[in-house]
């Protein structure tokens, strides 16, 4: 495939202001993604991870700075950068698993045929494996089907760049393997372009090309590119050194003291809750 | 409805689902032990007949007057009105508060007419409305309009308020904006406020366009049950003044539980949206 720039951050800072308090949640980020990359965003809580994956879907406007989507400005949301929230609540509980995919697609195709769109629909449910659950309502679901719904809504309308903010981040242990490797492979069947964004260190090395390392402070601590072969092999000694490369890059320099909300995302988030081993590398 | 017995309400819902049964029968039995000590009363005489009128002859008279097809009029009348001033009102409704929720000026507008306007009764509004636009049908709708607007519109506003980000931003993310948001995302999704919303606006609505037509007889010859009421009354007709009220009665009973429960059912309830 050429690799065709896609999304492109120069130098993006974003400040909020909450009262009399400024909070710079960005600060001069710039990375270049290329179409059908897998791309992670990795840093502690706090980091600006989120406002990062929103400033990308137009949710926010940053402070100064631009970023690019296909050589164009980001203006505002748009269809060709889907987002999928870690919030579960996200479908539209009033229509059905089918129905919400065959909203997004009579908002994103209304040239189809009613037909066309349900066969859409139906297929990009088989690509997230809820065919069988096509009548059912969101509030029947669990919250890794309710996931899969969302990926299935995003990737209905195809957007050129799929935007994950931690989808799994509420799901068990299992699930949320399950759950990775399946979104794998939809990347793979379907070339999109992904934005991901992780607390977890093993997530990450899994599935992307590129990481992201975010600093407290919203600065780009370190940009790693991951080129271990495919499928990630988890007892590969290679995944286990970059493993601890990346630990080390997340660990809290000393003199700024680890949130323990770092601690109540659950087992799954351990690698930056573990106890520093080895030497401290502080940014 | 707040003029009708909420117990009773409460457990008829509940009851056609099987699982108090025995509380609804207990009320039923209950309001029939009334009815019997109601006829006993009468029967003593302890009151001139005229006034207190035995369950019989109000039954009988209830029997009358549907066979002469007048009480069925006068119902059928106070329905429609009272479905083209919700009609209306909730159509007015939707446009104020999604318009305030795109305009913050606007916002402000709505709910400083919302804050002085709401508190006052609605039958307040009649003696203005009948010099303005004299006795009719028309001004009993306005006044319906104007007595369920307000509920209406402060529940509406406030459900539009409190829907998830989340939706709403998966919206924008499919292109939605304006209004059109407002439609297909946030009026679905505020739908539980609505629902309570319009409980309200009925009871209020109805209480008033009752009220209306019975204090000043605002409706003219061509009236409703409150009319009804109100010439009955005149000619001392006392039970079919207590026909009416049955009527008036359970017409309540069958739009709150049979109509809004079966709604509810069929959409909030159904979706998972109701616990909201
Ligand atoms: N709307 C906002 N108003 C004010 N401050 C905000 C807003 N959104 C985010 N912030 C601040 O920006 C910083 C970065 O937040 P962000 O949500 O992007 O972090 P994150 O890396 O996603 O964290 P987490 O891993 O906990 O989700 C935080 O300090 C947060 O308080
Ligand atoms: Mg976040």
């Amino acid at each position: 495939m050429k690799a065709v720039e896609q999304v492109e951050f120069r130098q993006v800072t974003k400040v909020f202001t909450a009262g009399r308090r400024t909070i710079t949640a960005l600060d001069g980020v710039s990375f270049t993604v290329k179409q059908g990359e897998f791309w992670t965003i990795i840093g502690p809580s706090g980091s600006g991870k989120t406002t990062l994956l929103r400033c990308l879907a137009g949710f926010e406007t940053p402070t100064s700075g631009e970023i690019l989507m296909a050589g164009q400005k980001v203006t505002g949301p748009g269809r060709d950068r889907m987002m999928v929230f870690q919030d579960l609540a996200q479908l539209f509980p009033w229509r059905t698993v089918l129905g919400n995919v065959t909203f997004a697609l009579s908002l994103a195709h209304p040239e189809e045929t009613l037909r066309r769109r349900q066969e859409l629909a139906r297929y990009n449910l088989e690509l997230v494996g809820l065919e069988d659950y096509a009548n059912l309502y969101p509030h029947q679901l669990s919250g890794g089907m309710k996931q899969r719904v969302a990926i299935a809504r995003a990737l209905g309308v195809r957007p050129q760049v799929l935007l994950m903010d931690e989808p799994f981040g509420s799901l068990d242990a299992i699930t949320r393997t399950t759950l990775q490797s399946e979104l794998l492979r939809i990347w793979a069947e379907t070339k999109v372009t992904v934005v991901f964004v992780t607390h977890n260190i093993e997530e990450a090395l899994v599935a992307s090309d590129h990481i992201v390392v975010l600093a407290r402070g919203g600065k780009v601590h370190a940009l790693v590119t991951n080129t271990l072969p495919r499928p990630r092999q988890l007892d590969d000694p290679r995944f286990s050194r970059l493993w601890q490369h990346l630990h080390r890059l997340l660990e809290p320099a000393p003199h700024i003291p680890e949130p323990s909300s770092s601690g109540a995302r659950g087992p799954e988030a351990l690698p930056l809750a573990k106890p520093a081993t080895g030497s401290a590398s502080s940014p | 409805m707040r003029c009708l017995p909420l117990d009773l309400t409460a457990t008829i819902s509940q009851g056609k689902r099987g699982d108090c049964l025995p509380k609804y029968l207990r009320q039923v039995g209950f309001l029939c032990a009334l009815a019997l000590g109601w006829e006993l009363v009468a029967r003593l005489h302890i009151w001139p007949e005229l006034l207190f009128p035995p369950v019989t002859s109000i039954l009988g008279s209830l029997a009358t007057e549907f066979s002469q097809g007048e009480i069925a009029g006068r119902t059928w009348h106070s329905l429609s009105l009272i479905a083209t001033g919700l009609s209306l009102a909730c159509l007015a409704s939707f446009l104020a508060s999604a318009l305030a929720m795109l305009f913050p000026v606007l916002a402000d507008a709505l709910l400083a007419l919302m804050a002085v306007l709401h508190p006052l009764p609605a039958i307040a509004i009649l003696p203005i409305l009948l010099l303005w636009f004299k006795t009719g049908p028309h001004s009993i709708v306005i006044l319906i309009v104007f007595s369920a607007f307000w509920p209406l519109t402060a529940s509406i506003y406030s459900g539009l308020r409190s829907v998830p980000v989340t939706q709403v931003e998966a919206g924008r993310n499919l292109g939605l904006k304006g209004l059109r948001l407002v439609w297909h995302v946030m009026l679905p999704a505020a739908l539980p406020a609505l629902m309570a919303g319009l409980r309200v606006s009925w009871a209020r609505a109805w209480q008033a366009s009752v009220a209306a037509e019975m204090v000043f007889g605002a409706s003219g010859k061509d009236g409703g049950l409150g009319w009804f009421l109100y010439i009955r009354r005149y000619f001392l007709e006392v039970p079919a003044v207590f026909a009416g009220m049955l009527v008036i009665i359970a017409i309540g009973l069958f739009v709150e539980n049979l109509l809004f429960t079966s709604l509810e059912h069929h959409t909030i309830e159904r979706w998972g949206m109701s616990s909201e």
